[in-house]
């Protein structure tokens, strides 16, 4: 670096110097400028061609501007018949076993004199008496046990403000869309399951069939047509709650307005769009 | 000491072969990449309404009273309203009209009277944390959870003590649960079942 700067200072036939010298220059500056404008097409070009169409997005009756969706639970009234978690299924074409799933419930149970809660979640196959299709449910293992304090806890994705899974994915299959969805890119998923690792709620899976992470969408193809959720819609006791934020009078702006609501994890940072109610200090 | 004033050839070859080799990285970037990729962030923008295409398969009670209006008026104002019907009946995309055949009615499958006792105890059964309805029907076992809410939640049966292994259409009409149907003890209605319990 030293001697580059000192190269004026030389004693040098003066035409060489400067014609040497500025050439040089020049040819850096030109190669500079082409390296930044074609990055720059490269970043822009696309928007700058694509933008512009009148009309909303994604779909003609549905502008992802105009909402910001909110997801409430209330954990009191789960009666954890797991009709939710059979109606995602259907729904969505989750694998119907006791290993996939985009929703499920936790118990958590606290036998006499325990400082800690036994969880059954539905994750594990063992926790479920029959596993016909359509007919999951918790095995009542309990029966015979003195069973202090117990309760259902339903989970999900929780569609974080700060996803941690769209940080980590390497190929931008999956990000956050403009009404707070969190959503997976089928065709750009590469099945590195990164995300997987990376979400502090364990609430993806891995599809084997398609080679490629899932997760709960909100199903985005229903609240896009104005619909519910599939287990909002099937939720036999409305434990779980869902609307726009925006709206003042929808059921999740209710709900937040009604009660104190608190988040899974708080301490990650993820900032969850999923509100609860009715947890107890152990639910994480 | 000589001093070096040219840029010495083998660094003008190497920055002439970084430049080469970032134009043709950045010309391929720009032109594998598809064209909704940034369009609204790190991520393919077309992917969105291809996420939003799929057809639902849970259309909620309104389409089902398109057809079915005396069953939902029955079943809207008795104690199972909260209970849609696509609970108990599964999904309604590809009823009524075939999806592989549109001259053809497809129906649901009907739950048939055995099949109640799997189906009602997934939610009526007696479960550790589950809220008990309040008053509870049953009497409340403090074995199984003393300190649970009683204020909301679902009546709770244990089925073997309840209906003798009866299914649960014998007794309680699913889309009107109370009053039930036969008004006799359990015990009786095991010995004595219906002749048509298919009454749906």
């Amino acid at each position: 670096m030293n001697k580059m700067s000192d190269t004026p200072d030389n004693t040098l036939p003066e035409g060489q110097d400067a014609g040497d010298t500025s050439g040089r220059r020049r040819f850096l500056a030109g190669a500079g400028a082409a390296c930044a404008s074609a990055a720059l097409i490269s970043v822009l070009g696309p928007a700058v061609a694509k933008d512009g169409p009148s009309g909303s997005f994604p779909t003609a009756d549905f502008d992802w501007e105009k909402h910001n969706w909110g997801y409430g639970i209330d954990a009191n009234k789960c009666i954890g018949c797991l009709r939710c978690v059979d109606a995602c299924k259907n729904e969505n074409g989750v694998a119907k076993d006791a290993n996939h799933f985009r929703t499920w419930v936790e118990r958590y149970v606290y036998l006499e004199g325990a400082k800690r809660p036994l969880i059954d979640s539905q994750s594990h196959p063992d926790n479920i008496a029959v596993s016909a299709p359509n007919a999951s449910r918790f095995d009542d293992r309990y029966k015979n046990e003195k069973v202090e304090k117990a309760f259902f806890v339903p989970k999900m994705c929780n569609h974080c403000e700060n996803p941690s899974c769209v940080q980590v994915c390497p190929t931008g299959a999956t990000f956050k869309t403009k009404d707070g969805a969190v959503l997976v890119d089928k065709e750009y998923c590469i099945g590195c399951q990164y995300c997987v690792q990376a979400c502090p709620y364990g609430a993806r899976y891995f599809n084997e069939i398609e080679r490629r992470a899932d997760k709960c969408t909100w199903c985005y193809h229903r609240i896009s047509k104005g619909m519910n959720p599939a287990c909002v819609e099937i939720c036999p006791v409305g434990a779980r709650v869902f609307g726009d934020m925006n709206d003042k009078n929808s059921p999740i702006s209710q709900f937040l307005k009604d009660n104190r609501v608190l988040s899974l994890k708080p301490e990650m940072g993820n900032r969850p769009t999923c509100y609860y109610i009715g947890i107890d200090k152990e639910v994480s | 000491m000589e001093e070096h004033t040219e840029m010495p050839k083998h660094i003008v070859r190497l920055s002439l072969l970084l430049v080469v080799f970032l134009v043709v990285a950045f010309s391929a970037k720009a032109y594998f990449t598809v064209d909704s990729f940034y369009k609204y962030g790190h991520y393919r923008a077309n992917s969105v309404p291809d996420i939003a295409a799929p057809d639902p398969a849970y259309r909620g009670p309104a389409y089902c009273a398109l057809c079915h209006v005396d069953r939902h008026t029955q079943w809207s104002s008795a104690g199972h309203k909260t209970v849609k019907c696509e609970v108990c009946h599964g999904p309604a995309r590809g009823h009524p009209i075939d999806p592989n055949d549109p001259n053809k009615t497809a129906k649901l499958p009907r739950p048939t009277a055995e099949y109640t006792k799997t189906l009602c105890t997934l939610c009526h059964m007696q479960l550790t944390a589950r809220p008990q309805r309040d008053p509870p029907q049953q009497p409340w076992d403090p074995a199984i959870g003393k300190s649970v809410p009683w204020n909301k939640g679902v009546s709770q049966v244990i089925p073997d003590e309840h209906s003798a292994g009866q299914p649960c259409l014998f007794c309680h009409d699913p889309h009107q649960p109370k009053p039930i149907r036969i008004k006799e003890e359990p015990a009786q209605v095991a010995q004595t079942p219906p002749s048509s319990p298919d009454k749906h």
